[in-house]
């Protein structure tokens, strides 16, 4: 037994050694910097809470944790319900060419942050832009997509949400397909309709798999980044600072690493508060769960 | 009635072909525009009606060849941080992964809770501590710094990935194998490898998705000679106001960084259906 415990500790060395040294440690010293005036190169004092209470008096601070929350809030109703009916309706096609289709519907997955904010900027592109294009075909004006305060924030949802739906898609479809069809065949022949067949059948059996993507997608978004920032820098004004965007700004073009490193540890706990159910499960479901079946 | 139903399942399906086609367009469209204008000069691409007949060109490839050795570079450095990445979370989550289903006690188990937490850390949060501790050893500006932050974030997920495929293989499998001599390490590499394949691969999987197309980290840790394609893809998409980039270059520099990571999901499409996924894609 006792050697077998070395082993285990050698095996799990490697990978607890990588963690510590580029997360663990760094993240703690962090929450040191965050307690004095610490500026890259500069010796740096302890100043006590401080840097917490600048963030916290800081309108832009509010103003980012108000456009963070309206941001989550849109982009994960929006891709949990289109991606949800996305995905039912991939599942219940009997075309050879579905694995096509799903091909194109997976395909924004595979787009880098980058490569989309040159598509997107392309396409809402207020001059040349096919959106505006169309819009005008159609009868309505032109819009200022990436430059009006509001139609910023509509087109950084937009954006988030087209790269965001083949996740949610990836959750739901597998369980989906393997629901049993002859639950379905019973339902019509006692006269089911379609909206009560989602109802009564299909949503409660997904509601794991839904439940597990909305909070797995509730994560992900809080900490969006690297899209808004290509579009909009977090404007125009701080109409699209997001949290993430308000800390970098206050790390990397003011320099104050200190506030950044206050304003990265509640971010964290935020998270941490949020997901604290999400980890307990996968927790659960790697080490508890099948200890108990053997 | 009979009439009544084939046109009641003819509106059906007209209607099921509609939706299909707006699907598609959404999710298919903003990349197939990319595809298209990188094939088209660049006054084709600047006419306010989109123009949908013209004449294909190699223009903008042949000028992202020519003038933008920059970006090839970037691509080379992000192919080595990918396959850098890859590897590293491979050989140091494997391991852990056999000694979490084989060896550990329960005591041990509790350990994973910080591996998950890991899982949940906004990757954003870890820049401000590391910039300055990677400036301090050198590790700014380096492939080898991406690799190591890379294959942190990754290392989690697949840790757990490779273990629930390790606890998938009958423990009578390797007792047997043992039982006739051989070693753990044996055992391992001969009668285990070769089933977990899949997991593994699934994990190489998720690395790839995030390190190829990361900008967040490469930007602030690796901004000049350890650049990757995404960033310097933003960098032309900068370049383009002061007239220095063209778009049409850079939808074929776009088209370029995305098209093997696009191939490689389309490829590994079937198994993301079967869900092994649950919780885990890169972003």
């Amino acid at each position: 037994m006792r050697s077998n415990d070395r082993w285990t500790l050698v095996l799990l060395a490697p990978v607890f050694l990588l963690l510590t040294a580029i997360i663990f440690l760094p993240e703690i010293w962090a929450g040191w910097i965050s307690f004095t005036n610490y500026r890259l190169g500069d010796p740096s004092r302890f100043i006590g809470f401080a840097n917490f209470e600048y963030f916290l008096t800081d309108p832009r601070f509010w103003n980012a944790l108000r456009v963070n929350v309206i941001f989550v809030i849109a982009v994960v109703t929006i891709q949990m319900v289109v991606g949800l009916a996305i995905a039912l309706f991939l599942a219940q096609m009997k075309s050879p060419l579905r694995f096509l289709w799903i091909a194109m519907v997976l395909a924004p997955m595979a787009v880098s942050p980058a490569v989309s904010s040159v598509i997107w900027r392309y396409l809402f592109d207020a001059n040349i832009g096919p959106l505006n294009y169309f819009l005008e075909q159609m009868g309505f004006e032109r819009m200022q997509w990436l430059t009006g305060v509001t139609t910023a924030m509509i087109s950084v949802i937009i954006v988030e949400v087209w790269l965001a739906i083949p996740h949610v898609v990836l959750f739901v479809y597998p369980a989906r397909i393997t629901f049993p069809q002859d639950l379905y065949e019973a339902a019509e022949v006692d006269g089911a309709t379609a909206w009560q067949k989602f109802r009564y059948i299909t949503f409660p059996l997904l509601r794991p798999a839904f439940l597990l993507a909305l909070v797995f997608r509730v994560i992900i978004t809080i900490r969006a980044f690297g899209v808004v920032w290509l579009l909009t820098k977090g404007g125009p004004g701080r109409s699209t600072e997001l949290l993430a965007i308000y800390m970098f700004k206050e790390g990397f073009e003011n320099w104050r690493f200190g506030s950044a490193a206050a304003i990265a540890w509640a971010m964290l706990i935020i998270t941490i508060l949020i997901s604290s159910y999400m980890i307990y499960r996968m927790y659960q479901n790697a080490f508890v769960k099948q200890r108990k079946d053997a | 009635m009979a009439g009544i139903r084939s046109s009641n399942s003819l509106a059906k399906r007209v209607l099921s072909a509609l939706i299909l086609t707006v699907i598609v367009i959404w999710s298919f469209g903003p990349i197939a525009i990319a595809i298209v204008s990188s094939f088209k000069n660049q006054r084709d691409i600047f006419t306010y009606v989109p123009t949908v007949v013209f004449e294909p060109t190699l223009g903008n490839y042949a000028t992202l060849l020519d003038e933008w050795s920059t970006f090839w570079r970037a691509m080379g450095v992000s192919t080595i941080t990918t396959l850098g990445s890859a590897a590293l979370v491979v050989l140091v989550s494997l391991p852990a992964a056999y000694a979490y289903s084989r060896m550990a006690r329960p005591a041990f188990a509790i350990s994973a809770l910080f591996l998950i937490a890991v899982r949940m850390f906004p990757p954003i949060i870890i820049t401000i501590p590391l910039f300055p501790i990677f400036t301090g050893i050198g590790l700014t500006d380096t492939p080898l710094g991406l690799i190591f932050v890379y294959a942190s974030f990754m290392v989690s997920i697949s840790v757990l990935l490779l273990k629930v495929f390790i606890d998938g293989v009958p423990r009578e499998v390797d007792e047997a194998a043992m039982l006739d001599g051989a070693s753990r390490l044996k055992t391992f590499v001969h009668i285990m490898l070769p089933q977990i394949a899949p997991g593994i691969a699934a994990s190489i999987i998720f690395v790839t998705l995030f390190a190829w197309n990361d900008f967040l980290f490469s930007f602030l840790l690796a901004g000049t000679k350890a650049k990757t394609a995404p960033v310097m893809i933003a960098e032309m998409m900068g370049a383009v106001g002061e007239g220095a980039a063209t778009w049409g270059t850079i939808f074929a520099a776009s088209v370029v960084q995305l098209a093997p990571i696009l191939l490689f999901v389309w490829l590994i499409q079937k198994p993301l259906l079967r869900g092994f996924q649950s919780g885990g894609s890169g972003k």
